[in-house]
């Protein structure tokens, strides 16, 4: 390992450091300051304007137990990262805000993650690499570019291992100080660090020492502290509400999630690749590894139901990735020409997902047509519900300030899987009497239209469903057409 | 010693001219190529004129972008300088498909040592009835893939002698995920040979996992930076190449033992199999378990529809056309050691005879029919026509073989073909397609050629085919369709537009 740090005289400690931080903040910068993005005045994504409404709602009223917006009214669950992000709303501007909170938390967590590992005694080479494989992956980057809370539960576990293996008395309160938080952020996150804790607190005595400083004892009493919290916190939520509703309609693909090369904001397919290739080379020392496998193997089955959980399943495939990395890096090759090859065909393919995945964020952002026409929407129409597709939900109630027929956010929603049935009933129906009773059922009074659904997001012809009955002009009003936004109020 | 080399080497000649001959003979017997081969003509073409592949292409489904490695068509291209594109379209692919003959040679022997081995397995090799049939007329860049991909498994193979083939093996990592995307398998291959390998603790030197592991990433890579745009499109339905749903049972059908056994040859396929199961369950050599790990990859790409039957059926036939060879050895030299062995000779004529019954007439029977499936002079007739008399940005709708037809002769735009990835929503275009052309309705069937701005009709007997009926509701002569022409093959113009009341 000490020759490959001494590949050149400038590969120091410091100057590892260094590059990743200068990575990171590059990385994290890039989509804000370069290319579409730039002049856009939107934010990236859809769930970031979720995130902007509470934290505004937060600073306007000081705290918000009840969504009045969300699907005309649902429970909201409290949620520290609306508070940080209306602190820094608070101190900054929007535009500002929305692009140093994040930068902040990832700039933080790296550090944060560097100290840890180097607590955990691992190789500087292989901490450089798996750091550097961390960073330059899609997930990190989706969680620390856009207003991400994962991103704030990911800082707290960091920091509250970090407190869990220092060695002074107050270090361990300071851990569960930590870790506490994360129970509000939501279920997953909360079971992604009790089962750390747990395995963490499982480790065997003959495991080697300096892999493991110490205290399996305090990582116990902490999970068993998360899980006191999360039982005070979660019963009364579930005696009052009840278990959320199980999604039926949002079709999820594991391969999708897990892969950014097919359109998800997961990993880079080789560094998936390497991180296979690491954990079987791993296999030859799988009684030091283990803890490290069963942490894995649950994180591979919660991602499975979540991708929410995407950035800590990206710190478990760098590691592996990084293995994988300096083994082939180390090992001694028969044919000189194909080492240097491969690692740069490697690091071509690992570079080349980032680029893609950078250049991809432009997409996520809403189209200036659509931010005009929900501005739009918002100075010229009376308080009223929008029907839309169910991912537009976050926009018209972020930008036009209006209430969706449906948004993302389906925990404690009335009906959801009711409700996006009759919206399907309304978008594909012909028959006008049916669709002007779903209407009026659910109160709508205006229907917003942008060219994704037109274009297989709803319907993939001309004249489908609505589109055939928005020539009733009696039932409905075209009030806004540009760009190929479109605007129907409902006539009552 | 000096003689017994010219012998081989004139054998071997000879065969390979035999192979050539028999596939030229039979490409030059029709006029036209076949259906599929015209895409690729057209790209050549393109690229001798242009030095470039036609990425953004306006004439197929009225225009859109393709994606596809170009290797195959820039050394067409390059013959195109100074050939006619006739020419190269048959004689090109012909002799790259009959140098297989010649890889497989050197394979079988570096494996069994024995000229005769070698050169029985590659005479199988030259003669599997549905890599020659589907080949010989239709400009397929399998007939560059398959020579490559068998050599680079040939330099595999000495890559623990000569350094020489080490360097060629890498040049040819990068040269394969060029030709073709089923490119793929010779990655998922090399995988399932290393993990046999380790499994059965088979010795592998350095040097060999090195070179496995270096084109797996290359190719990866390669074909990452190809198809970047139609992973994201697609997601996982990439592997299908966006095929429509409708025809993906027909694309990816289900293996039928007795009808692949016809395909491949019941020489290789049986034998074959027979030396897979001997060497893997007895003698374990590193050669045989090479061609194992592809024989199981392809087989499981088939079993899991994720390639096209016939390119799996090509595969696989190679791949058993070189296993024979050591079943070939193998069963002399137990004859040696029997009371029949002076009778060997009988025994060899017993093999050639199977072979010329089951590997090379059914090649040529195969072939003929597989001839007929290229576009008559009526048709040609009828392009030619569309051409020279309606204007140039007029939608031609046509069946689904037609497609590129359309836009090779006629140099018209059309509203399908067989390229499917990157095309939006396709199975409603798939949808609206059919209905076309089988309603009997003359306003949806206006309303559906509105949509996809369709000028003129073109009915061939590939639409008859597809659609299995000539009573196409334009053939009724309804006041929006007026025959154009008539002559085999009929061309209705589409003239009504649909007008809904607001």
């Amino acid at each position: 390992m000490k020759d490959f740090i001494k590949y050149t005289k400038y590969a120091t400690e410091r100057n590892s450091f260094l590059v990743l931080i200068a990575v990171t903040a590059l990385l994290l910068l890039l989509p804000h300051f370069s290319g579409p993005l730039s002049s856009s005045p939107a934010l990236i994504g859809r769930e970031p304007y979720y995130h902007y409404r509470i934290a505004k709602s937060i600073m306007e009223e000081g705290g918000i137990s009840y969504d009045y917006i969300s699907y005309g009214g649902k429970p909201h669950l409290f949620n520290p990262y609306h508070y940080v992000l209306a602190g820094f709303f608070y101190f900054f501007t929007d535009r500002i805000a929305v692009w140093l909170l994040p930068f902040m938390l990832g700039i933080l967590s790296v550090i944060l993650f560097y100290k840890l590992l180097q607590m955990f005694k691992l190789p500087s080479a292989h901490r450089f690499f798996f750091l550097l494989i961390f960073v330059a992956s899609p997930s990190f980057i989706h969680t620390f570019v856009l207003l991400n809370s994962a991103s704030v539960a990911f800082l707290f576990s960091l920091l509250g291992f970090y407190f869990l293996l220092g060695k002074r008395k107050i270090s361990f309160a300071a851990s569960v100080m930590a870790f506490a938080p994360i129970v509000f952020f939501g279920l997953a996150y909360t079971l992604v660090t009790f089962l750390f804790l747990l395995v963490y607190s499982l480790i065997k005595e003959n495991t080697p020492k300096e892999f493991f400083l110490n205290p399996k004892k305090k990582a116990a009493t902490t999970a068993l502290i998360l899980f006191l919290i999360s039982l005070l916190y979660y019963s009364p939520i579930y005696l009052e509400y009840g278990f959320p509703e199980k999604i039926t309609f949002v079709e999820g693909n594991f391969f999708v999630s897990l892969l950014s090369d097919l359109g998800g904001n997961g990993f880079a397919l080789f560094a998936v690749l390497l991180a296979l290739s690491g954990l079987i080379l791993t296999w030859g020392n799988k009684y030091v590894f283990w803890p490290v496998y069963l942490g894995a193997l649950f994180l591979a089955i919660l991602f499975f139901y979540t991708d929410s959980v995407s950035i800590y399943v990206n710190a478990a495939q760098s590691f592996f990735a990084a293995h994988a990395l300096i083994i082939l890096t180390k090992r001694k090759w028969e044919i000189p020409l194909l080492k240097n090859l491969t690692i740069f065909i490697l690091l071509l393919g690992l570079s080349f997902s980032t680029v893609s995945y950078l250049d991809r964020m432009s997409d996520m952002a809403p189209e200036k047509n659509t931010a005009e026409g929900l501005k739009w929407l918002g100075k010229n129409s009376k308080p009223g519900i929008v029907l839309s597709h169910y991912s537009r939900g976050f926009w018209i109630e972020a930008m036009a300030n209006r209430t969706a027929f449906m948004d993302e956010s389906f925990i404690y929603a009335p009906d959801p899987n009711t409700r996006f049935e009759d919206s399907e009933k309304i978008f594909q129906g012909r028959n006008l009497d049916k669709t002007k009773y779903l209407l009026d059922k659910y109160s709508i009074d205006y229907i917003w239209i942008d060219e994704e659904m037109k274009n297989g997001l709803v319907w993939t012809k001309e004249q489908q469903g609505l589109l055939f009955l928005f020539r009733n002009n009696e039932t409905f009003n075209n009030i806004y057409n540009t760009g190929g936004v479109e605007i129907w109020q409902v006539k009552r | 010693m000096k003689i017994a080399i010219k012998r081989e080497y004139l054998v071997l000649t000879l065969l390979f001219s035999v192979v050539l001959a028999s596939r030229l003979y039979l490409s030059f017997s029709v006029p036209y190529f076949n259906y599929d081969a015209y895409f690729n003509l057209r790209q050549v073409e393109y690229i001798a004129e242009h030095g470039k592949p036609l990425y953004e292409d306006p004439l197929s489904y009225s225009g859109r972008t393709l994606v596809f490695p170009p290797l195959f068509h820039y050394i067409l291209a390059l013959f195109n300088l100074f050939m006619p594109i006739t020419l190269v379209g048959r004689v090109v692919p012909n002799i790259f498909a009959s140098f297989l003959v010649v890889v497989i040679y050197l394979i079988a022997k570096e494996i069994t040592k024995s000229r005769a081995a070698a050169i029985f397995s590659s005479a199988i090799a030259g003669f599997i009835p549905i890599f020659f049939s589907k080949t010989a007329n239709s400009v397929s860049s399998s007939t560059l893939l398959f020579p490559i991909i068998f050599y680079a498994l040939y330099c595999l193979l000495k890559i623990n002698g000569d350094k020489k083939y080490t360097y060629h093996l890498i040049a040819l990592t990068f040269l394969i995920p060029l030709i073709e995307p089923t490119a793929i398998l010779f990655v998922l291959g090399l995988l399932i040979y290393l993990i046999l390998a380790g499994v059965e603790n088979l010795k592998q030197s350095r040097r060999e996992i090195e070179l496995i592991f270096f084109p797996a990433f290359v190719i990866l890579w390669i074909m990452f930076l190809i198809y970047k745009n139609a992973f994201l499109a697609h997601g996982v339905s990439f592997i299908w190449q966006n095929t429509p749903t409708e025809l993906l049972g027909s694309y990816f059908k289900n293996i039928h033992i007795l009808e692949s056994v016809y395909l491949i040859g019941s020489i290789p396929f049986v034998f074959g199999i027979y030396v897979v199961y001997y060497y893997i369950f007895r003698e374990k050599t590193r050669a045989t378990y090479i061609f194992f790990g592809f024989a199981l990859a392809t087989g499981m790409s088939l079993w899991l529809r994720l390639i096209h039957l016939d390119f799996g059926l090509m595969f696989l036939g190679i791949l058993l056309a070189v296993l024979f060879a050591q079943f070939y050895l193998s069963f002399f030299i137990y004859l040696e050691k029997t009371k029949v062995s002076r009778f060997h000779w009988l025994f060899l004529i017993l093999l050639v005879s199977l072979f010329i019954a089951t590997s090379v007439l059914p090649s040529f029977s195969y072939t003929l029919s597989e001839l007929k499936n290229s576009p008559g002079e009526d048709e040609i007739n009828a392009l030619l026509w569309l051409r020279d008399k309606t204007e140039a940005d007029s939608v031609i709708l046509a069946a689904l073989n037609d497609g590129h037809l359309i836009n090779y002769i006629a140099k018209r735009k059309n509203v399908f073909d067989t390229n499917f990835l990157l095309i939006r929503n396709i199975d409603q275009r798939f949808r609206d397609f059919n209905t076309i052309f089988t309603t009997q309705y003359q306003t949806d069937a206006v309303r559906l050629l509105n949509k996809y701005e369709v000028s003129y009709i073109y009915i061939s007997k590939n639409a008859r085919g597809e659609f299995g009926t000539d009573d196409f509701i334009y053939s009724k002569h309804g006041k929006c369709f007026d025959e154009a022409y008539d002559s085999g093959v009929f061309i209705y113009e589409a003239t009504c537009t649909l007008e809904e009341e607001g």
